[in-house]
């Protein structure tokens, strides 16, 4: 028995006398900022827009405020930055500065001094969404340029940053897929619409394919991915952890939604799987098209965020439209679009004092495999879509 | 390897020093030594293996080791021995092995780089990592052995070891993973749903070392022995870059011996 002992002794020994000390922290973000402010409804609409959590992908933090709000209470302004542990920043913590203008640039260094993350903190006037969802504006992600995105213009020409996909959440499965080989892309077959001179109107659509994630995927229980489009954010941290919280849907509007419109085309994938990649067999993949309005306060004025789980089911959702029995139209060129026009059904009485405070989120959401939130469905299923739009009262 | 000729040097010193006061005589060696006048015989051996697949040094990202557990350590086999004189011999054999381990330790900004085809995921994580090793094969040793007095040996000498079958895997959660660098995107990742790894297939199936032991002889026929396997080769096939730095077995015996002629 000593003799055992001493073995274990010796393996101890070997596994617990290297232990070295502990490195110093080697990131710098910045993880939530607040606006410190005596007043902050004179410049926000809601308190809780006075609070900022930062992704970490993120390197703009935008505040939005009043569209009307005087530029000049941004004059000194001071910030609570939380950042990460030892880290440091400049300008400080709780300094005033100036944000009327463009922003100001904040610059965090890890502790061990290594590395550094610099944000631009702006002030921008709440958007009002631009409801015809045509997807001509779409660009390569510019840090990487892996993958696409869709943004849009408002009526002055502002650019807006409203569409988000699960794209990024792909980038880490499949690291070495091309743009054009990820679940939302960008296609060349349109619908054939013409403007009063007789000239097309659209010169791309959004191709939505069901895919395959690899072995990456199948190591985190996520064999596939939908291709997706959605007014709102996708979180990515939250992607492996609860997929479910990462699509976080819906952005402000400040009128009431009435109809969803849009044309599709969609042809099932040939093998509808379930979360485990096991065969279903006599299920058909469908995809999905619904728009949601709800309220983004709750009783005690706290935000409110639908997310995957409770997006079609939440109390806070007030109006919804939703594509029902998709035809199989296939997806080739000579293949028909199908027009679809939805009125949205209201349950609950119109609150315009709320409206005007942007006290509704609108999300508009496409997906090509309707069970993808759940990880189920059908490898290429494809979904393309093409002039929608929300038809505002 | 200074570490292990530390242990090993301390582990020898420390016999020789309980041996001092053994009784010393010409017949006392040969009454533990062969039988029959031989200057060789066999015996079989039969152990329990404890140990670990470990890089050496640890590197500082490893912040604790929180659970340790032998994953069914055993060994069998049959080795030759020939004295050459009183004290000095050399011994050679076969062992079959069965020994693995399981680890539980916190990580911190520990990078980590993942093959999967040809997609290619790296970054660093922080959290748990949970490994789990399980090794079988067969060892075979050539080591000198040296007579301390009749009833202690020492043996030191390099082996082979010749795989048959190598699982490496484990999971990481309760925490986070930077992708590419530490101001990349911050990927969550939970008990809950845990990435899981699976590196078996990278395994090295020619791994060599270094053994050192020691022997006691309770009669002539039965004896106690204890060894450390100190392997020096990567686990993994030198083409494996998952696994930043290399991994080293390093597995201890205990058991008994018997000889057999």
């Amino acid at each position: 028995m000593t003799k055992r002992l001493f073995a274990l002794f010796l393996v101890c020994a070997a596994l617990t006398s290297c232990i070295q000390d502990e490195p110093l922290n080697s990131e710098c973000d910045i993880e939530t900022c607040r606006v410190v402010m005596d007043d902050p409804l004179a410049v926000f609409y809601s308190e809780s827009d006075a609070v900022a959590s930062v992704l970490s992908v993120d390197t703009i933090i935008a505040f939005s405020t009043r569209e009307k709000a005087n530029r000049d209470l941004l004059k000194s302004v001071a910030l609570e930055l939380q950042i990460t542990p030892g880290a440091t920043v400049v300008p400080a913590s709780g300094s005033v500065q100036d944000f009327s203008g463009e922003g100001v640039h904040y610059t965090v260094t890890s502790q061990d001094g290594r590395w550094k993350r610099t944000y631009l903190v702006r002030f921008v006037p709440k958007e009002s969404l631009n409801p015809k969802f045509d997807f001509e504006d779409v660009e390569l992600e510019p840090n990487k340029q892996k993958y696409y995105q869709w943004f849009a213009y408002d009526n002055s020409g502002v650019r807006q940053d409203l569409w988000a996909t699960g794209n990024s959440g792909f980038a880490l499965s499949r690291s070495s897929a091309k743009p054009m080989e990820y679940p939302t892309i960008p296609w060349e077959d349109v619908v054939n619409v013409y403007d009063d001179q007789g000239n097309p109107v659209s010169k791309k659509s959004v191709k939505l394919e069901t895919c395959d994630t690899g072995g990456f995927g199948a190591m985190v229980n996520m064999r596939l991915a939908a291709g997706n489009l959605f007014l709102g954010t996708f979180d990515t941290a939250n992607a492996l952890v609860d997929a479910m919280a990462a699509t976080r849907f819906g952005v402000p509007v400040n009128r009431f939604p009435d109809r969803f419109r849009g044309y599709y085309k969609f042809k099932p994938g040939a093998r509808f799987q379930d979360r485990a990649g096991k065969t279903v067999e006599g299920v058909v993949d469908a995809p999905d098209a619904y728009a949601v309005l709800y309220r983004n306060t709750d009783k005690d004025g706290n935000p409110v965020i639908l997310k995957g789980d409770d997006v079609l089911t939440h109390a806070n959702i007030v109006a919804m439209a939703r594509v029902e029995n998709f035809l199989h139209t296939g997806v080739e060129p000579g293949d028909p679009w199908k027009y679809f026009d939805l009125e949205l059904e209201y349950k609950e009485d119109k609150n315009y004092e709320l409206l005007y405070n942007y006290g509704y989120n609108l999300t508009v959401v496409f997906s090509s495999s309707v069970k993808g939130a759940e990880f189920e469905g059908a490898v290429g299923s494809i979904f393309l879509v093409d002039e929608a739009e929300i038809v505002f009262e | 390897m200074n570490t292990l000729t530390k242990y090993v040097a301390t582990f020898v010193l420390a016999l020789i020093a309980f041996s001092a006061t053994a009784n010393d005589t010409v017949d006392a060696y040969a009454e533990y030594g062969p039988r029959d006048g031989r200057t060789w015989g066999l015996k079989a051996r039969v152990g329990y293996v404890i140990g670990g697949t470990l890089p050496i040094p640890l590197p500082a990202e490893i912040r604790s080791i929180n659970r340790f557990r032998p994953n069914g350590g055993f060994s069998f086999g049959i080795d030759g021995y020939k004295q050459f004189d009183k004290r000095w011999g050399i011994m050679g054999g076969v062992h079959f092995f069965l020994e693995g381990m399981s680890t539980g330790a916190d990580v911190k900004n520990y990078h980590m780089g993942i093959s999967m085809g040809e997609d290619y995921m790296e970054g660093q994580f922080t959290g748990v990592d949970i490994t789990d090793v399980r090794m079988s094969g067969l060892t075979i040793p050539v080591t000198a052995t040296f007579r301390i007095n009749p009833r202690w040996t020492v043996n030191l000498g390099p082996y082979m070891n010749v795989l048959f079958n190598g699982d490496f895997g484990g999971s990481v959660y309760d925490g986070y993973l930077r992708v590419g660098d530490p101001t990349g995107e911050k990927i969550l990742i939970s008990k809950e749903n845990p990435a899981t790894y699976d590196f078996g297939d990278d395994m090295r199936t020619l791994q060599f070392g270094v053994q050192a032991g020691f022997e006691w002889k309770a009669t002539r026929t039965i004896g106690i022995f204890g060894q450390l396997d100190w392997g020096v080769t990567d686990v993994f096939k030198s083409d494996f870059e998952t696994v930043d730095f290399p991994m080293y077995p390093v597995y201890g015996t205990v058991g008994v011996t018997y000889s057999l002629y």
